[in-house]
C-alpha cells in the first residue's frame, strides 16, 4: 500500500515535472535567434553584453545564449543551437569564427552570423572562401580608436598614454593601432611627442597583452604599471578586463580611462568620473539588423563592415569630463571625424 | 557474489551520499534564485509548486543535455536522442585521464596538483606532432599522442625529482609548475613555428587529418577514439597498482612511506616514477584533447581539468574505475549544463556550484555521515551500529 | 582517603574492555594493578580520571558516591594522575607548567606566577624532592620530569595519585627513586593506583596488587606472591619467564662497527664515535636508557640514517654508505624500534607485509608481474612457521595484536638468508606470551650461529638474553661488559657513573 502510493507520488511528480518542461512558448512569426558567446561571459560590459543587449531588443526573434567557459565549448554550443533549432546563430568574437564556418557547412540552411570576422572559410594555408550562409560583422575601430587616440594625445599632462589588449587577436589590436596612430596623427600636426606605451603599430610582436580576456586581477597589474610609468590616459582592449582598473582609478586619480565596445558610462558599475569616453562599436544593432533579415527573408551572406559612415563605429560623448575637454580640441577632432569620412586622412597608416 | 555487491555499495555510499546533497542544496539553489519562483513567496502551496517545477525543470534538462534527449531524434534515428552521452563522454575523455594521473599520485602518497601543467605539454607535444609532421595514419596518432605523453613526464619527473632530491613539498613544486606550464604555452604560442598562418592570435595550426582520433560515430558526434584511449589507462592504472612489483612499491609508500623504506624500497626512486607516470597520464590528457576534439593548440586549452580532476580523483576515491565514474559524472554535468542553460535559463555556472558542494561534503565525511547518521538513528538502531559508526 | 570502583563496565563495540570490575583502594595504600597489554588497565584509569565515561558502575571517594564525567570532577574529588606520556609544556618553566590551566592573574591580568613559586617549592621541601620552579622542562631529566607532574598533582590536593606505567621511561636508578617518593607519599596519607607491568617493582612496593585480564578483575592478591605466579596470572597460563639459554661455542666477530658516528639534520653527533663487535652465535645486548642514541645507533646499521660516518663491515665487506636494500639483503634482518611506524604498512594485507622486502624478487615477481598466488601461498608458511594468528592473510595487518604484528615482522626479516639480526627493542609493549616468543626467536638464532645486536631498554630482558652487555650514554658506549654484571653495576652505568674497568 505504501509503496504504490510512494509509486503515484513519482510518477505525479514525473508529469508534472515534464509537464512543465515540454510547455512551448509559442510566439509565432519570430525567429529563433541564438548567442553563442565568447569567454568573456555574459556580464562582461562590452561585447557579449553588446551582442547580448542587441539580440535581446530584436522584436522580431526569441534570443537565448550560451557561455563558453573555455574555447572547447565552442563547438558543442553551435551544435546544441543546430540540434535546438536554431534559425540564426551568431558567433561572438573572432575566436568562435572557425567552429562557426564548419558549423555553417554541415548545415546550409541555417543562417549564421559571426561577429569581428568575416567568416570565411579558410584551409591551412590562409586560402580563405566566403561561406553563402555566413555573415561576418566586422568593424572599422581603428576609425573611432584614431579619434580616441587623438583626443588623449590632445588631453595627457604627462605626454604619456597607454593601451594593452586581452589576447592579441585582430579585432583588439584594430583598436590599438587606431589609438596609436591617431595620438601619432595630433604629435605630427601639433609638434609633440606623446608617447603611447604597450603598442607599437610597427612592432606588433611587443604588444603589451593580458592573455586572456578574463583575468581581471593581471590587467590590473598592467594597468598599475602604465600608471607608474607615468601614463595618465589608459585604453584597456579586452571586454571586462579594465573594470578593476577603471574603479581603482576612480579612487585614485591616477589616470583617466577609455572603454571599449559598449559605453562604459551606462554599464560600468565603478569609474564613470574618470570615463573620458568609449570606443563604440554597435555589435548590437549590426545582430539586430541581420536578425531583422531573417525575419524578412532578406539574409545575404555578404560581409558587414562598420564604419563612422553607417555608425557602425563612433566615439561616445564625454559625459562627465565633457566640460574638461577643451573647445578647441573637441573641434579638431570633428575635423578628424570628417577627415576620415572623406578619406583625407588614412587612419591604418 | 553478494558480498562483492556489498562491497560495491559500501564504496560508493559516501560519494553517493555526498553527490545527493550536492545536487539537493544545488536545487533549493536554482529555486531560490529563479525570480519567478520567488514572486510566487506570498501563495505558500504555489510557490512549492513553482520552486518544484523549477528544480525539475533544470534537471531534466540536466539529463537531456547529459544523456538521452528524445528531441533529438526528429528527423533522425533515435541513436541521435544519444548525443548527450556522446557530449558527455568527450568531455570526460580528458578528465579520466587527468583524474587518473592525480588518483595514481594519491595512491603513492604524493598530491599532485600538476596535472593542469601536465595537460598543457601534453597537448604541446602531440599539436606539434599533429600539425608539424606528415605520417602515415595510426602511426601519427601514435607517435604524436606519445610525443605528448613523454613532454609531461618530463615535466611531472621534475617535480619527482626534485621532491626526492631536495624534500621539497610536491604540492608547492606542482602549483609552481602549473604557473610554468600557462605561461609558456602563452609564449610558445607566439613563436613562429606555433603560429597559424593568417592569424597573430595565439592559436597552433589545427593538427593534420592523419594525427586525428578516428570519429566512432560519424560526424555528426564528436566522439571519438580517445575513450577508448582513458580506458586503456584506467585498466593500465588498476594493473600497474595490483599486479606489477612497482605499484607495490607506490603503494607502500604511499601507505606508510617509513615502514617502505625501512623494508629497503627505494621511496627517491618511486616518488620520481610516479610523477613521471603521473605526468605521462596527464599528458596523454592533453594529447587527447587536442588529437580527438579541439584539433587545435590554444591558451585555454587545458581548461580546468587539471584541477578538476582532483575533485575527480577524490570522488573516485583513487580507485581507477572510481575515476572513470566520477570524470563520467563530471561531463555529464558539464554537458548537461549547457542544455540546462539553454532551456531553462538556469546558469551553467550552477554546475560548478554543484561540483563544489560534492568536493565540500567528498571532503568533510564526518559531517555527512552525521547528518545522515541523525536520521538513520530515527528509523533503526540495528543500522546504525552495523554502517554507520565508521 | 580511599577510593572504591564497583561494577565498571565499558564496551568498546564488541569489546568489552572493563567487565563489572570492583576494586578498593585504601587510605595511604599503594595499589598495583597488574595487567598486559590490552588488559584493560588504561581504560579503567581513564574511567577514574574522567578521561572515559563508564557504561555502568559507580565511583565511590571516601563511601560517597561521586560523578565524575570530566577530568576536572576528578581533580576536585582529590584524584591526580601522571600520565605514561608526560602532559607538559617543554619549553615552559615549571612554575608555568604547573599553573597551566589554572591561570590565576592579579590585577592587570598579570599571571601571578609567584603563589605557584612558592607552592612548588612547599611541596618540595615537604616530600624532599629538588625542583627548582623556573627550570626549563625540556632541560630537566626525565625523572624530573616525572617529578614535576606528581608535584602538579600534589599541589592541586591530589589524594589519590594514579601513575600510569611510570617506570617505563625511567633509568634504573631513578626508577629506585620514585618507588622512594611514592613510599614518603604514602605515609603522608596519599593513596597511590600503580600501574605496571614490571612485576619486579610490583613485589617491592605495592601493598596490595590487583591483577586484570581481559577486562576481569582475576585475583587480588599480596605481594608475596611470587613473580611466576604473579605473571601466570596476568597471562592465564604458566609461563617461562627466563629463557633457556644453551652454552655453546661462539664464533668469530661477524659485524664490526669501528669510529661509528651518526649525525642528525643538524649535524649534531647523536652517536659519537662508537666502537664494538658481535660474533657470530653470540648476542650482543645494547642497553640504555631511552633516548641515548640506541635508535639512531640501530637504523645506521642498516644505512636507515642519512649521516653515517666510520665503518660497518659485514663479514669482512664494507656496508656504510650502502642502500637500505642492499644492507637488507647482505644479510642483516632488522626489526625496528616501531613495528607500526617503520615495521609495517598498516593498511596492507598480513601477504604484502610478509614481501615487503621481497617482492620484487623470485619466486614472488616474474618480470614486473607480482605473482598473487606465490604470495599467499608463501605468507601461508610463514603464518605457520611463526605461528601468527590470524583469520586470513589477507586481512590488514593493522587488525592483528601486537603479539601477531611483531611476529610477522620477525617472520619478514628472517626469510632472508641472515648473517646478523638487529633488534630494536623487539618485545617493546608486547604480552607477556609474545615476548617468551620473541625471546625464543631471538634465542635460536644465537644458537643458530647468527650474530644478534639487541637494543633494548628492559633491564631483565638484557640481563636475560645477553652474552655481552654494551651500554649506552649519551651517545657513547661506556662499557661492553659480560653477562656477569649486576643490576646494580648496571643501572649506575646506564646513568652515565664508570665505576670499574669491567672485561671487555
Amino acid at each position: 500500500m505504501k509503496k504504490s502510493l510512494k509509486l503515484m507520488a513519482v510518477v505525479a511528480s514525473l508529469t508534472l515535472i515534464t509537464g512543465v518542461a515540454v510547455a512551448p512558448a509559442s510566439q509565432a512569426a519570430k525567429i529563433k535567434l541564438c548567442l553563442a558567446l565568447d569567454t568573456g561571459g555574459v556580464d562582461d560590459h562590452s561585447f557579449n553584453a553588446g551582442a547580448w543587449a542587441g539580440a535581446q531588443a530584436s522584436t522580431v526573434s526569441n534570443a537565448e545564449y550560451l557561455p563558453a567557459a573555455t574555447s572547447a565549448d565552442f563547438a558543442p554550443n553551435i551544435k546544441k543551437f543546430v540540434d535546438k533549432g536554431c534559425e540564426l546563430i551568431v558567433g561572438v568574437g573572432y575566436a568562435i569564427s572557425p567552429e562557426i564556418v564548419k558549423s555553417a557547412k554541415a548545415n546550409p540552411k541555417i543562417k549564421y552570423a559571426v561577429v569581428d570576422d568575416a567568416g570565411q572559410d579558410c584551409d591551412a594555408n590562409y586560402n580563405c572562401t566566403a561561406v553563402a550562409n555566413v555573415k561576418g560583422l566586422t568593424f572599422k575601430t581603428d576609425e573611432a580608436a584614431f579619434m580616441a587616440g587623438y583626443l588623449s594625445a590632445g588631453m595627457t599632462k604627462t605626454g604619456k598614454i597607454a593601451t594593452y589588449g586581452g589576447i592579441g587577436y585582430p579585432t583588439v589590436t584594430i583598436f590599438m593601432d587606431g589609438f596609436a596612430r591617431g595620438a601619432a596623427y595630433y604629435n605630427k600636426q601639433k609638434g609633440t611627442s606623446v608617447k603611447v606605451l604597450g603598442w607599437d603599430p610597427a612592432n606588433p610582436k611587443a604588444g603589451t597583452m593580458v592573455g586572456s580576456f578574463s583575468d581581471q586581477n593581471k590587467a590590473l597589474t598592467i594597468s598599475k604599471a602604465f600608471e607608474q610609468q607615468g601614463a595618465d590616459i589608459i585604453l584597456p582592449v579586452g571586454g571586462v578586463l579594465g573594470a578593476p582598473y577603471a574603479a581603482a582609478s576612480e579612487k585614485s586619480k591616477k589616470s583617466l580611462t577609455i572603454w571599449v565596445d559598449t559605453d562604459g558610462y551606462y554599464s560600468l558599475s565603478a569609474g564613470k568620473s574618470i570615463l573620458l569616453t568609449t570606443i563604440v562599436k554597435e555589435i548590437g544593432a549590426s545582430i539586430k539588423s541581420v536578425a531583422a533579415d531573417v525575419a524578412a527573408k532578406k539574409f545575404s551572406g555578404k560581409a558587414y563592415v562598420g564604419t563612422l559612415v553607417n555608425k557602425g563605429v563612433s566615439i561616445a560623448p564625454f559625459h562627465d569630463l565633457n566640460a574638461k575637454v577643451p573647445a578647441k580640441l573637441k573641434s579638431e577632432i570633428l575635423k578628424i571625424k570628417l577627415g576620415i569620412i572623406a578619406g583625407t586622412i588614412k587612419v591604418d597608416a | 557474489m553478494r558480498n562483492s555487491l556489498a562491497k560495491f555499495l559500501q564504496a560508493i555510499k559516501l560519494p553517493g551520499l555526498s553527490f545527493l546533497m550536492a545536487f539537493t542544496l544545488t536545487g533549493l539553489i536554482i529555486a531560490i534564485s529563479d525570480a519567478k519562483v520567488i514572486a510566487k513567496f506570498s501563495t505558500p502551496l504555489e510557490f512549492i509548486k513553482s520552486a518544484l517545477a523549477a528544480i525539475g525543470n533544470a534537471y531534466l534538462a540536466l539529463f537531456q543535455g547529459a544523456v538521452y534527449d528524445v528531441n533529438l531524434t526528429k528527423g533522425h534515428t533515435f541513436i541521435h536522442g544519444f548525443y548527450p552521452l556522446s557530449e558527455t563522454i568527450v568531455i570526460a575523455t580528458p578528465l579520466i585521464l587527468t583524474g587518473l594521473s592525480v588518483a595514481l599520485a594519491f595512491k603513492a602518497g604524493l598530491f599532485n596538483i600538476g596535472a593542469q601543467g601536465q595537460f598543457i605539454f601534453g597537448a604541446i607535444g602531440a599539436s606539434y606532432v599533429g600539425f608539424h609532421f606528415h605520417l602515415p595514419i595510426g602511426i601519427h596518432i601514435l607517435v604524436a599522442a606519445l610525443v605528448g605523453a613523454f613532454f609531461a613526464a618530463i615535466w611531472g619527473g621534475i617535480v619527482g625529482l626534485l621532491k626526492a632530491r631536495t624534500g621539497a613539498h610536491e604540492v608547492i613544486l606542482t602549483i609552481m609548475m602549473n604557473y610554468i606550464a600557462s605561461y609558456f604555452i602563452l609564449w610558445i604560442l607566439k613563436t613562429q613555428s606555433f603560429l597559424r598562418p593568417g592569424r597573430i592570435d595565439p592559436i597552433a595550426p589545427e593538427v593534420n587529418q592523419s594525427a586525428r582520433l578516428p570519429l566512432l560515430a560519424g560526424a555528426n558526434f564528436r566522439l571519438n577514439f580517445g575513450i577508448f584511449i582513458a580506458l586503456a589507462a584506467a585498466v593500465f592504472v588498476w594493473w600497474l597498482l595490483t599486479k606489477t612489483t612497482i605499484g607495490f612499491k607506490f603503494r607502500a609508500v604511499g601507505a606508510n612511506g617509513q615502514a617502505a623504506k625501512t623494508a629497503g624500497i627505494s621511496v627517491p626512486f618511486v616518488i620520481t616514477s610516479t610523477m613521471m607516470i603521473c605526468g605521462a597520464l596527464a599528458g596523454l590528457g592533453g594529447a587527447v584533447q587536442v588529437l580527438g576534439s579541439t584539433y587545435s593548440l590554444n591558451t585555454d586549452i587545458a581548461g580546468s581539468f587539471g584541477f578538476d580532476a582532483i575533485t575527480v580523483a577524490l570522488l573516485g576515491r583513487a580507485q581507477p574505475l572510481g575515476t572513470v565514474f566520477a570524470a563520467l559524472l563530471f561531463g555529464a554535468l558539464h554537458a548537461g549544463g549547457r542544455t540546462m542553460q539553454s532551456s531553462t535559463g538556469v546558469p551553467l555556472d550552477i554546475v560548478l556550484v554543484t561540483q563544489a558542494l560534492v568536493v565540500l561534503f567528498i571532503a568533510a565525511p564526518a559531517f555527512v555521515r552525521y547528518i545522515f547518521r541523525i536520521k538513520k538513528l530515527n528509523a533503526s538502531a540495528s543500522l546504525t551500529s552495523k554502517g554507520w559508526n565508521g | 582517603m580511599s577510593l572504591e570502583l564497583r561494577g565498571i563496565t565499558k564496551t568498546f563495540g564488541s569489546l568489552t574492555a572493563n567487565d563489572s570490575i570492583n576494586l578498593r583502594v585504601e587510605t595511604g595504600q599503594i595499589h598495583a594493578i597488574l595487567g598486559e597489554n590490552g588488559a584493560g588497565k588504561s581504560t579503567l584509569m581513564n574511567i577514574v580520571y574522567g578521561l572515559l565515561n563508564a557504561d555502568s558502575g559507580e565511583i565511590l571517594v571516601d563511601e560517597k558516591l561521586v560523578d565524575i564525567s570530566e577530568p576536572i570532577d576528578a581533580l576536585s574529588a582529590g584524584i591526580g594522575m601522571v600520565h605514561q606520556h608526560f602532559m607538559l609544556i617543554p619549553v615552559f618553566t615549571v612554575a608555568e607548567n604547573i599553573i597551566l590551566g589554572h591561570e590565576k592573574s592579579s590585577k592587570f591580568g598579570v599571571i601571578d606566577i609567584d603563589a605557584a613559586r612558592l607552592a612548588i617549592r612547599k611541596v618540595s621541601k615537604d616530600f624532599g624532592f629538588e625542583v627548582d620552579p623556573d627550570a626549563i622542562v625540556e632541560s630537566l631529566p626525565v625523572g624530573i620530569q616525572q617529578k614535576v607532574e606528581i608535584i602538579r598533582a600534589l599541589i592541586y590536593e591530589a589524594k589519590v595519585l594514579i601513575l600510569d606505567e611510570p617506570t617505563a621511561v625511567l633509568t634504573p636508578q631513578e626508577t629506585d627513586e620514585l618507588l622512594k617518593t611514592m613510599r614518603e607519599l604514602k605515609a603522608k596519607g596519599t593513596s597511590i593506583i600503580f600501574i605496571t607491568h614490571k612485576l619486579r617493582e610490583v613485589r617491592e612496593v605495592a601493598d596490595q596488587i590487583t591483577i586484570i585480564r581481559r577486562g576481569k578483575v582475576v585475583a587480588a592478591v599480596s605481594p608475596t606472591t611470587s613473580e611466576g605466579e604473579l605473571a601466570s596470572m596476568m597471562v592465564g597460563r604458566a609461563v617461562d619467564l627466563a629463557p633457556v639459554k644453551h652454552k655453546h661455542q661462539i664464533g668469530e666477530p661477524i659485524l664490526v662497527a669501528t669510529n661509528l658516528t651518526v649525525r642528525d639534520a643538524m649535524g649534531t653527533a647523536i652517536v659519537k664515535s662508537v666502537n664494538f663487535h658481535v660474533n657470530a652465535g653470540e648476542v650482543l645486548a645494547i642497553a640504555g636508557v631511552q633516548g641515548n642514541g640506541q635508535s639512531e645507533l640501530a637504523r645506521a646499521l642498516i644505512n636507515l640514517e642519512s649521516h653515517i660516518e666510520g665503518s660497518i663491515k659485514l663479514a669482512g665487506a664494507e656496508i656504510r654508505g650502502s642502500s637500505i636494500y642492499d644492507s637488507l639483503h647482505s644479510g642483516i634482518a632488522f626489526i625496528p624500534e616501531s613495528r607500526e611506524l617503520d615495521g609495517l604498512v598498516g593498511s596492507f594485507s598480513i601477504a604484502e607485509n610478509l614481501i615487503l622486502d621481497l617482492h620484487d624478487q623470485q619466486p614472488y615477481a616474474k618480470g614486473i608481474n607480482l605473482s598473487a598466488s606465490t604470495v599467499l601461498s608463501e605468507a601461508e608458511k610463514r603464518v605457520t612457521e611463526f605461528d601468527i594468528r590470524l583469520q586470513s592473510v589477507s586481512d590488514a595487518v593493522s587488525t592483528l595484536s601486537g603479539g601477531n604484528k611483531q611476529k610477522v615482522v620477525i617472520a619478514r626479516e628472517l626469510s632472508r638468508p641472515v648473517k646478523v639480526l638487529v633488534a630494536s627493542q623487539p618485545t617493546r609493549g608486547l604480552d607477556v606470551g609474545s615476548i617468551e616468543f620473541v625471546h625464543e626467536r631471538i634465542l635460536a638464532e644465537r644458537d643458530q650461529g647468527r650474530g644478534v645486536i639487541l637494543f633494548s631498554t628492559e633491564l631483565d630482558e638484557v640481563m636475560a638474553l645477553a652474552d655481552r652487555i654494551a651500554v649506552m650514554y649519551r651517545g657513547e658506549i661506556l662499557e661492553i661488559v659480560d653477562s656477569g654484571v649486576t643490576r646494580g653495576e648496571l643501572g649506575l652505568l646506564m646513568a652515565g657513573v664508570v665505576t670499574k674497568k669491567a672485561s671487555a
